[in-house]
């Protein structure tokens, strides 16, 4: 009995040691969010999304450049970046799965996912800002991708690697190619978490900031094209944010909350899409 | 060239089919049945992983239009023998072999594996539906992947494989539901179906009612013996029961060696090997 007693007690502390820890991580979602919330949503308006920003020294004025930016500075980065990691992450799986290559790129791709991400802006600004002489939307977006590479990479592998190999000896029993195989069976059933660990991607370069500031540089007008300086969210919330400026400073916090806004519809958008693919089988 | 090498041969092979039933020591009982078309003969045949070998020199002749059925304990290579057939074993990064396999009289390792196994279907231990498929989706889908596009040929080959596989009448509302709502006798009918929609020469079954309940069971075990009309079935099965009740000829092997084949009854009334007739009557294994 006394025995049973202290399993009981073990159990409940366990218990509500693990469901606090549970709550602490999400209270600190719930404390950003409110928090920027607060601060961001006094200064949002239809002019902030809508305008360029005012000349320094006048107050008010937007961040529609950087609205814009972002999105094609992220778009070309994941038009560059999802192919390769996907490719990658089904050649990992499919053919590099026990082979001393397969090991290798394995390897590769983990060390360059814990390379910080100010070290791909440096590569990216002597490959490209160097030769040619001037920051580019091109060079952030490359760096961006050089990030995203490995997380898709690794992800795609993993997810496709979990499709049962019965289902892919069904689909090889019934005379279909491998190649159709892969792309037909083993694929799409892996789509949701390959999905998944895209939106990941996308939202985790879409908020990085170290890496643009020497490549991407930032603009205060709308940009001359991929190979002029361009804006973008994260790096208009950081110049604003050490500005000494208040009005900057609350323009900061609008920038953030659309930041996180855009991320948050990003990625509920792409679930949706993926949850209705999979509902509708017709 | 190549239309003649067919007609030579199967006509080369038609001698080993007569010298076959003069190998057996012991003649059949009573009514010997009419020499049968051969569809596979496996010859001096060995397979692997790696450097151990599974399967050691097996010689096996499967008739047309019969269900052999191939009955060991576990470990003997059964499995391994009919993923030879269809050359799925070499899938595995480190699978072997040595010797031959003849389809029809064609050596099936000189034969491209895709075509191979469009010819050789194959269904599994464990109903395995493609999950993101529906239940159409699934039985066209070995049409739909090698470019059969024509959608009156599609739903005319799903309902007429649903009906062999005596699915059809419980699935017809549905066709469009995921096929992962079925019930594992369900699924593995599915597969079956799926197998079938092919229009295979021969099927392989690999313990297909190993995870189905009794009920589920017969009815596969019924299907079988409609589908043995059209092609030659293949069936690798724990359940002696089930090898007695479906097949007209029995394969037993020991330690990947094939101890003994014969039409059925002899083997589970008369069988010549004694380890044949310890397994039989449940002695080991």
């Amino acid at each position: 009995m006394d025995q049973f007693k202290k399993r009981a007690c073990t159990n409940a502390l366990m218990f509500t040691l693990t469901g606090l820890s549970c709550l602490i991580s999400v209270a600190v979602l719930f404390l950003i969010l409110g928090y920027i919330g607060y601060h961001g949503l006094s200064s949002l308006s239809w002019s902030f999304l809508t305008h360029l920003p005012a000349p320094v020294g006048e107050t008010g004025g937007g961040i529609a450049n950087s609205i814009v930016g972002s999105i094609k500075i992220i778009g070309l980065a994941a038009v560059m970046g999802i192919p390769v990691g996907v490719l990658g992450g089904v050649y990992l799986s499919e053919f590099g799965r026990k082979s001393r290559l397969g090991f290798m790129i394995r390897y590769c791709a983990d060390v360059l996912n814990g390379v910080p991400s100010i070290v791909m802006g440096i590569v990216a600004y002597t490959l490209i800002v160097l030769p040619m002489k001037h920051f580019s939307a091109l060079a952030g977006s490359v760096a961006l991708a050089i990030i995203m590479i490995p997380m898709v990479l690794r992800n795609t592998e993993e997810f496709v690697r979990l499709v049962p190999s019965n289902i892919r000896e069904a689909a090889l029993g019934l005379g279909v190619p491998q190649w159709k195989v892969i792309i037909r069976i083993v694929l799409p059933t892996a789509s949701r978490g390959i999905i998944t660990g895209i939106i990941l991607g996308v939202s985790r370069i879409a908020g990085e900031t170290a890496p643009l500031i020497f490549t991407a540089f930032g603009n205060r007008f709308w940009d001359h094209g991929w190979m002029s300086p361009m804006s973008s969210l994260p790096l208009s919330i950081y110049n604003y944010a050490i500005s000494p400026y208040e009005d900057w400073h609350r323009q900061a916090w609008a920038a953030a909350l659309i930041l996180i806004a855009v991320v948050l519809a990003g990625n509920i958008t792409a679930r949706s899409l993926v949850k209705r693919h999979r509902g509708t089988t017709h | 060239m190549n239309p003649v090498m067919e007609k030579l041969v199967p006509a080369m092979e038609a001698p080993v089919r007569r010298t076959e039933p003069e190998e057996k020591k012991e003649p059949p009982i009573a009514s010997t049945p009419p020499p049968r078309e051969l569809s596979i003969t496996i010859d001096n045949f060995s397979a692997g992983y790696g450097h151990g070998n599974i399967l050691k020199n097996v010689k096996l002749s499967v008739y047309d239009r019969q269900i052999t059925a191939i009955i060991g304990p576990s470990g003997c290579g059964k499995s391994t023998l009919i993923r030879c057939i269809n050359r799925m074993h070499e899938t595995h990064p480190t699978a072997t072999h040595e010797g031959r396999i003849e389809l029809q009289g064609k050596d099936v390792f000189s034969m491209d594996p895709v075509l191979l196994r469009q010819q050789v279907g194959m269904v599994f231990q464990r109903p395995n539906p493609f999950p993101t498929m529906s239940i159409f989706q699934n039985v066209a889908a070995g049409l739909v992947l090698n470019g059969v596009r024509n959608k009156a040929t599609l739903a005319g080959v799903v309902e007429a494989s649903l009906r062999q596989a005596a699915l059809w009448e419980e699935v017809k509302n549905n066709l469009h539901h995921s096929a992962l709502d079925l019930s594992g006798g369900q699924q593995q009918r599915l597969c079956i179906a799926r197998a079938l929609a092919v229009n295979p020469k021969v099927l392989l079954l690999d313990e297909p009612c190993s995870a189905l309940d009794p009920i589920a069971t017969g009815r596969i075990e019924e299907l079988l013996l409609e589908i043995k009309q059209s092609l030659t079935v293949v069936i690798v099965t724990h359940n002696m029961q089930q090898a007695a009740r479906v097949s007209d000829y029995t394969a037993f092997m020991l330690m990947g060696e094939l101890i003994e084949f014969e039409e059925t009854d002899k083997i589970f009334t008369n069988p010549s090997d004694p380890r044949t007739h310890d397994y039989v009557t449940g002695r080991f294994g």
